[in-house]
């Protein structure tokens, strides 16, 4: 397993954010969904050794956090982008990932700067590397956060909602910079973009008040919601959420009436079902 | 792709320049022909040897990194500052908004020594050590740095990191101060006193830190120090023009305290690792 975590406790102040979550991750790409502030960041956070848990055990990469020197060892094969990448304004985008590969101890120049080549070819900077941070757009800074954590070819990224702010082109680059790694890399990613679950991900964790709601296959979580996805004329009284889609139809979730047009689920379909019940209707709740 | 010229240099001729033989001339003109000519570069590729070719290259990439760092770490490369040292020294933009600060508030303290004769002299002496506190926690205050979360990731030491951006805030802004107190209307040597309490506090605030957020730690040495100025003026007669607190006793109190907190921050180190347990 590359993570496995057990009884994970944090609080911030009187915030619960991590409520005793317990996971254990393979390689392979996994993602990370549930509602703001269900406790994704600040797993991401303790896995990437910048925050320490107040209970529970930790193990990434077979390496304990709270050791020093299997934490220091941990941070040489990780790649990490927090969700609010910052960078120095006043910076080139290339003094910037440079800069990050100093601390990633890619001491040797030449061999630096190879290495700062690569990850703006991969993340599409090249042109932009004399640019100034100040100047990049929201989806150009994203890449910049990918690029500084894809220095070094780590063995795990850990990757804090990657797509955000990227248009349709950008995020299917993204997708293939993912779904090109290596198989024996392990990337966790914590997003709100369903389909990109769907399109990149082996296994999903629906994460929501700081507990493991679902963990499986993206198909898994799909099939979780067989039976609770209908179209209908307009919206009936057994639904949860219904929207009226693009052929006229409206989309309903939640119980069906006896003879609806049942359609099958989508990941998001059964994302909604896991956590839209909990929010509207704690008693609809599937079990998974 | 336009077609290349009617005209191509003989083998003998491209062969001389692989080997490094051509001379400056003809190289030159064989480069402008190689410019505009795919079919030559495609002849010449397979003679070119990769490693030299890297070399070539790598020297290339050498000269414009050097032309294209900021003079600053030039200056701190040719004083023998580690290049990976400069460039993290440098590059926070909090270290460059703490010099700044340093500046300002040396200026301001000289402005108000000029013009308030030996009350002025006296307040700029109390509050030069004060300096290379303020700027220190500025220089690494987590509100100040944007790349904390990415920095606290990477196995560079917290501690080195820490210490790095200290002596460089505190460094400059003590040149700063000494410059400001060179100004005084003494001898340079009896304007100089506050060093050792201004290292004693910047290493306080430092083990402070550990426990505290930087900002904190400045204000709980700042208001230290003035509560032991107030106190030592109430109580010791100096005598006219003095400071009780930069006699003897105060300047051992001082190293004393440098010496306990330079070993309180050395134990204590492990906090300052974000990742590592309360």
């Amino acid at each position: 397993m590359t993570v496995r975590v057990q009884g994970l406790r944090k609080r911030f102040g009187r915030t619960t954010a991590l409520d005793g979550l317990t996971v254990a991750l393979g390689t392979g790409v996994t993602g990370l969904l549930g509602p703001n502030g269900a406790g994704k960041t600040t797993l991401l956070r303790i896995l990437a050794t910048v925050l320490a848990p107040e209970e529970g055990s930790v193990r990434v990469l077979g390496l304990d956090p709270s050791v020093p020197a299997e934490r220091l060892e941990l941070r040489r094969r990780l790649g990490y982008l927090p969700q609010d990448v910052g960078a120095y304004p006043g910076f080139s985008v290339r003094e910037f990932v440079d800069y990050v590969a100093i601390l990633k101890e890619h001491t040797d120049r030449r061999a630096r700067r190879l290495e700062v080549d690569r990850v703006l070819e991969l993340t599409d900077l090249t042109a932009k590397a004399y640019e100034r941070v100040r100047s990049l757009s929201g989806g150009m800074r994203r890449r910049l956060g990918l690029a500084q954590a894809l220095i070094g070819s780590p063995d795990l990224l850990l990757l804090d909602e990657p797509a955000a702010g990227l248009d349709p082109l950008q995020r299917m680059r993204f997708r293939e910079l993912v779904s090109a790694a290596e198989p024996d890399r392990s990337v966790v990613l914590s997003t709100h973009q369903t389909d990109d679950v769907a399109a990149l991900c082996r296994t999903v964790v629906v994460v929501d008040a700081g507990r493991v709601l679902f963990q499986g296959t993206p198909a898994e979580l799909a099939a979780s919601a067989a039976g609770r996805v209908w179209r209908a004329e307009r919206r009936e009284p057994g639904a949860t959420l219904a929207w009226i889609s693009g052929d006229g139809s409206t989309r309903q979730i939640g119980r069906p009436p006896a003879g609806a047009d049942l359609v099958e689920p989508t990941v998001e379909d059964a994302y909604l079902v896991l956590i839209g019940a909990r929010a509207w209707d704690p008693a609809d709740t599937i079990a998974v | 792709m336009t077609p290349g010229p009617d005209w191509h240099p003989a083998e003998d001729l491209l062969q001389r320049y692989v080997d490094g033989g051509a001379g400056p001339v003809l190289a030159a003109s064989l480069e402008a022909h190689l410019l505009g000519c795919a079919h030559c570069r495609r002849a010449l590729a397979p003679s070119v040897a990769p490693a030299r070719l890297a070399r070539v290259r790598a020297g290339l990439d050498d000269r414009v990194d050097a032309a294209d760092r900021p003079w600053l770490e030039r200056l701190l490369c040719g004083l023998g500052v580690r290049e990976v040292d400069a460039r993290v020294l440098l590059a926070a933009p909090s270290m460059r908004r703490a010099w700044w600060l340093a500046v300002l508030l040396a200026l301001s303290f000289a402005v108000l020594a000029a013009g308030s004769g030996e009350a002025g002299s006296a307040a700029l002496l109390v509050l030069a050590p004060l300096l290379p506190v303020l700027t220190t926690a500025a220089a690494y205050s987590p509100g100040l740095d944007p790349t904390l979360a990415v920095t606290a990731a990477t196995p560079y030491p917290a501690m080195r990191l820490l210490l790095i951006r200290t002596v460089g805030v505190a460094l400059a802004s003590t040149v700063v101060a000494v410059a400001a107190c060179a100004a005084l209307p003494v001898e340079l040597i009896g304007t100089l006193v506050w060093l050792l309490p201004a290292a004693a506090l910047t290493a306080a605030t430092l083990a402070l830190s550990t426990w505290l957020d930087p900002g904190s730690a400045a204000g709980i040495c700042c208001a230290a120090w003035l509560t032991a100025v107030w106190a030592t003026e109430l109580t010791v007669d100096a005598g006219l023009g003095r400071l009780a607190v930069y006699d003897a006793a105060g300047q051992l109190v001082s190293a004393a305290v440098l010496a306990t907190a330079a070993a309180v921050l050395v134990r204590s180190r492990q906090r300052l690792d974000r990742g590592s347990p309360a």
